[in-house]
């Protein structure tokens, strides 16, 4: 994890990378740090969020830094431990994203050789292994360094004997270069430097690239200089900034609708699903995704099984990655499987090394993913860009909703190649898919009567999701956004599944939300409830509106605007982020940096 | 946050605000605040700076002032949220010294009060029967600090009503505005659309097949295709991922928000038609607002007629206004809407009814 930046040119670039820093918070806030060059280099660093560092910060009139923010993985948040390192003689200094597998037989080396380290982190060997094999040109050293080193890194550096140049290099985890006029820029993603340019150059692995305020160069592995294209990316309109709303979360909840139609936009007028080539016979389909997307992912099994009959199993993305092939690879190349892998940043470590895996074995990849030019975007066969636009909130809102948009229209697309759906019927399934946005609109309207119930959990020790079919992944999700927003503890649960164990766990401190949308599981999951309410545990229930029997049994209970039971997941979504939302605004938690988490997770 | 010219009032004034110069605009927000952050954010998109306060219970205008006039320490407009005022009034407002109070011409009475000149100071008054063709205070001022806090201490709901009080001891310019339109009833925002439409952002996207002809400023949004042998002549604005037609007849002065679907031979003119809604074919609809997410079987009529409106116990007399759709209604093939009907949020009419009823209940 961890967002690294860099600027070098002519305006104070202290102010820049801050301001740039600042958009990466969502990669780690557990410390951060800045290095500029004045007279020589200086560093400030400190534990805590960005804010902390920069109240330290003095006067600058450089105009070359690198900044850090970091999620900590070797040694714990601390002053010392925050980035940027710099070797003993403070000639070099370093920021780094990622981990170094062999640190500790470099640093035994080192320590042999005399030098002293201070912090407990893996990346301060860098500093040193830079400055010892320094001969006046940086790119060398830091290709030199590379041959010692191992693991998955991206390394920005200042030297003071460059008082312009910043040389940064990657492996597996993100860096892009955003090319300015008279000035350039790094970073760890584009939303970084979004703000100044659209120019925006991707470095492949292993690269090392050179930028100065007037030039830009990329060497290959052998430092021959290589011939890098530069791309002109979308700008996101919207500006990560809350405007009015007191969270991140909020305001992304609130965004939803238009998320959604933008979205759609580009899904089912541009036709962007004809160019994926799904046209041959599928075998099978895999959905590989971790944490939210994951629960994305499981709605979709339930889609795209009823409506292609094509078997579809849901897997985590680090365990699918280390799994035994067994999905009939080797078969034929005309029924081979499709496998989609989800990921809101493109860049999440466990999903990529999936998409490797899929694609080692033979199958065909498709990417659903936020970030338009990502890591996995340029690995897969297929892509799908939600547009969602930047996320910031730790935990996935909007994001969510579109993940799950896209599979249905894929869903659909595959029904209707593969003829399960005739056109009147695809007709349909657009036309109600187009109604979702307006649908959900009306739950958020309703905003004051989830915050209603907030009092009916906020002394829960523990709460459980329970929903059946479709909404059994909404469960998940629920109970999901509750642990990692507001600590309560929570389970989601198959409705079906609660007298094979966790009854065992409920009481009158136990509170149940329970989905019950109308649709062939409904008497089922009724029974479920008289099941949970026999044993005192209070009944919350989601139903559509107008429904009869959901009053009679349940405690307190939320209706739905009328919808198709198979679309139920939108509106379901929205509530049960709100209701987290507004438990965890009561109890008073830091709702969008929630404690130990970050947005993108790059390490595995 | 009701869409003219399909966009919300509120954005015509910010434009106009930031138009005549100013960026730093304090917006006083209560019911329905999500959807106005939602949609300006912080008003880089806009070119201003908004910073928005909150007014939790509905206390009246005067405490709105109160809320917003934090972190201002002199001068200041003050801008009710429900008025169109075209920018160039704003303007005038700006480069006038000391306060001053925008007055309109009004074709009805005004809430905010009439503005008389007595001897040469101004004075408004609530008590005037006729309001035609008179003077009126907009509810737009200019403002210093210290005269606002003046107007808080006169308490009262409202701020005509303070204003009248302090009238007397403190100089106020009049100025005319160049355009005021008063949105309060529903058919105002027909009126309303008009004229916000020839202040049309244009603009075109989407896909327009062959055979279409376009005439007039028609600003067509991304994702929307419009069908062979359509008829558009502007001023029109279509909102994003739109379906327009085959053969079907838009124009003059509609707005079509985003995600519209309209069958073919249909044939719209002087309308709203907000967001997500469905149109079915061969249906013909005129001076006419339908809400979000409504949608109207194939051969439905909505067309003015002369008539009296009844509403909240005032009659008033329209003659050019169609039908008044609100949200999520729906409306069964043939069906008939009497011009100057109203038809309340998530009402359903069956196929082939004729429907003529006045304003009951709550506002739509």
């Amino acid at each position: 994890m961890c967002g690294i930046v860099g600027y070098t040119g002519h305006k104070p670039a202290q102010e820049i990378v801050i301001d740039s820093l600042k958009k990466l918070e969502y990669r780690g806030y557990d410390s951060s740090g800045i290095a500029t060059k004045e007279d020589k280099l200086v560093i400030c660093k400190k534990e805590g969020p960005i804010a902390n560092m920069e109240s330290e910060l003095s006067e600058s009139k450089s105009t070359l830094a690198i900044a850090h923010t970091r999620w900590a993985t070797h040694g714990v948040p601390s002053d010392a431990n925050a980035h940027p390192h710099n070797d003993q003689d403070n000639s070099v200094a370093v920021v780094h994203n990622g981990t170094i597998d062999n640190y500790l037989e470099i640093r035994e080396k080192l320590e042999g050789e005399g030098h002293q380290f201070r912090s407990e982190s893996d990346s301060e060997i860098l500093p040193f292994l830079i400055s010892k094999y320094y001969a006046g040109d940086l790119v060398e050293a830091i290709h030199k360094t590379l041959k010692d080193i191992q693991g998955i890194f991206t390394i920005a550096v200042i030297h003071e004997n460059h008082p312009d140049e910043i040389v940064a290099v990657r492996n597996e985890t993100p860096l892009v270069i955003g090319v300015g006029s008279s000035e350039n820029f790094l970073a760890s993603d584009i939303y970084a430097v979004l703000k100044y340019t659209q120019q925006i150059i991707y470095p492949e692995d292993n690269q090392i690239v050179r930028i100065t305020p007037d030039s830009i160069e990329v060497f290959d592995s052998d430092l021959k200089l290589f011939d890098y294209e530069v791309e002109t990316v979308e700008k996101y309109t919207e500006v990560a900034e809350k405007g009015g709303y007191e969270h991140f979360m909020l305001k992304e909840i609130f965004e939803q609708p238009k998320a959604l139609q933008d979205s759609l936009t580009q899904l089912l007028v541009d036709s962007s699903l004809e160019n994926l080539g799904l046209n041959w016979k599928i075998g099978s389909i895999s959905i590989v995704a971790c944490g939210t997307s994951y629960h994305a992912g499981l709605v979709g099994k339930y889609v795209i099984e009823q409506l292609t009959a094509i078997p579809v199993s849901v897997g985590y993305s680090s365990e699918f990655r280390y799994a035994a092939p067994v999905q009939g690879v080797g078969g034929l190349l005309s029924s081979r499987p499709l496998v989609v892998l989800i990921s809101q940043s493109g860049e999440t470590a466990d999903t990529l090394a999936a998409a490797r895996a899929a694609k080692q074995q033979g199958c065909h990849t498709v990417a659903i993913c936020n970030v338009p030019g990502s890591r996995i975007t340029r690995e897969v066969d297929g892509v799908i860009i939600t547009k969602s636009g930047q996320e910031v909130g730790v935990a996935a809102t909007k994001t969510f909703m579109t993940q799950m948009q896209a599979l249905y229209v894929l869903g659909t697309h595959l029904a209707f190649n593969s003829g399960s759906l005739d056109h009147p019927q695809y007709k349909l399934w657009e036309s109600e898919i187009r109604k979702i946005p307006s649908k959900i609109t009306q739950v958020l309207n309703n905003s004051e009567a989830i915050k209603a119930l907030v009092p009916h959990f906020v002394n829960a020790k523990s709460v459980f999701f329970v929903g059946r079919n479709i909404n059994y992944p909404l469960a998940l999700e629920g109970a999901l956004k509750l642990k990692e927003i507001s600590y309560i503890h929570a389970e989601g649960y198959p409705a079906g599944e609660l007298k094979h164990g966790p009854l065992a766990l409920l009481s009158e401190e136990t509170p149940v939300v329970a989905i019950a949308m109308q649709d062939h599981t409904y008497s089922k999951l009724l029974s479920n409830i008289e099941e949970i309410s026999a044993r005192k545990a209070p009944v919350i229930t989601l139903c559509q509106k107008g429904d009869q029997q959901v009053p009679k049994i349940s405690d307190q209970y939320f209706e739905l605007p009328e919808i198709d039971s198979v679309l139920s997941p939108f509106p379901v979504a929205v509530f049960l982020q709100l209701l987290s939302y507004y438990i965890a605004h009561e109890l008073g938690t830091e709702i969008d940096k929630p404690r130990n988490l970050a947005k993108s997770v790059t390490v595995e | 946050m009701v869409p003219i010219g399909n966009r919300p009032i509120l954005e015509y004034l910010v434009r106009g605000v930031v138009a005549s110069g100013i960026k730093d605009i304090h917006m006083v927000v209560g019911y329905g605040k999500n959807s106005v952050m939602s949609y300006f954010g912080n008003g880089s998109e806009f070119g201003a700076e908004i910073s928005y306060y909150f007014q939790e219970e509905r206390t009246g205008t005067l405490e709105a002032m109160r809320i917003g006039m934090e972190n201002i320490d002199n001068e200041f407009i003050l801008i009710p949220g429900d008025n169109y005022v075209s920018g160039e009034s704003f303007s005038r407002l700006r480069n006038c010294e000391g306060p001053v109070l925008l007055s309109g011409k009004a074709d009805r009475w005004s809430k905010w009060g009439e503005i008389e000149l007595l001897n040469g100071k101004p004075r408004i008054t609530f008590d005037s029967p006729e309001a035609y063709g008179r003077i009126h205070f907009t509810g737009i001022a200019k403002l210093s600090l210290s005269l606002a806090q003046k107007l808080v201490e006169h308490s009262g709901k409202h701020i005509g009503e303070s204003l009248q009080a302090i009238l007397e001891n403190n100089d106020f310019d009049i100025i005319e505005s160049h355009y005021w339109h008063n949105i309060v009833y529903p058919w105002d925002l027909i009126s309303g659309n008009r004229i916000s439409l020839s202040d049309n952002l244009l603009y075109r996207c989407g896909k327009i097949e062959k055979n279409v002809i376009i005439k007039g400023e028609v600003s067509i949004g991304k994702g929307t295709i419009i069908r062979s042998g359509t008829y558009l002549s502007g001023p029109i604005s279509i909102g994003e991922s739109c379906d327009i037609g085959p053969n079907s007849v838009i124009g003059s002065s509609v707005s079509l928000g985003d995600n519209v679907r309209i069958g073919s031979f249909a044939e719209i003119s002087d309308s709203i038609v907000m967001q997500n809604c469905e149109i079915g074919s061969y249906s013909s609809l005129k001076g006419t607002v339908i809400g979000d997410n409504t949608s109207i079987g194939s051969h439905s009529i909505a067309i003015p007629i002369t008539r009296d409106i009844l509403y909240l116990d005032q009659t008033f007399s329209v003659s050019d206004r169609g039908a008044m759709i609100g949200d999520n209604c729906t409306i069964g093939s043939r069906a008939v809407l009497q011009g100057g009907s109203i038809l309340m949020n998530n009402a359903t009419i069956g196929e082939g009814e004729f429907y003529n009823a006045d304003f009951q209940g709550d506002n739509i």
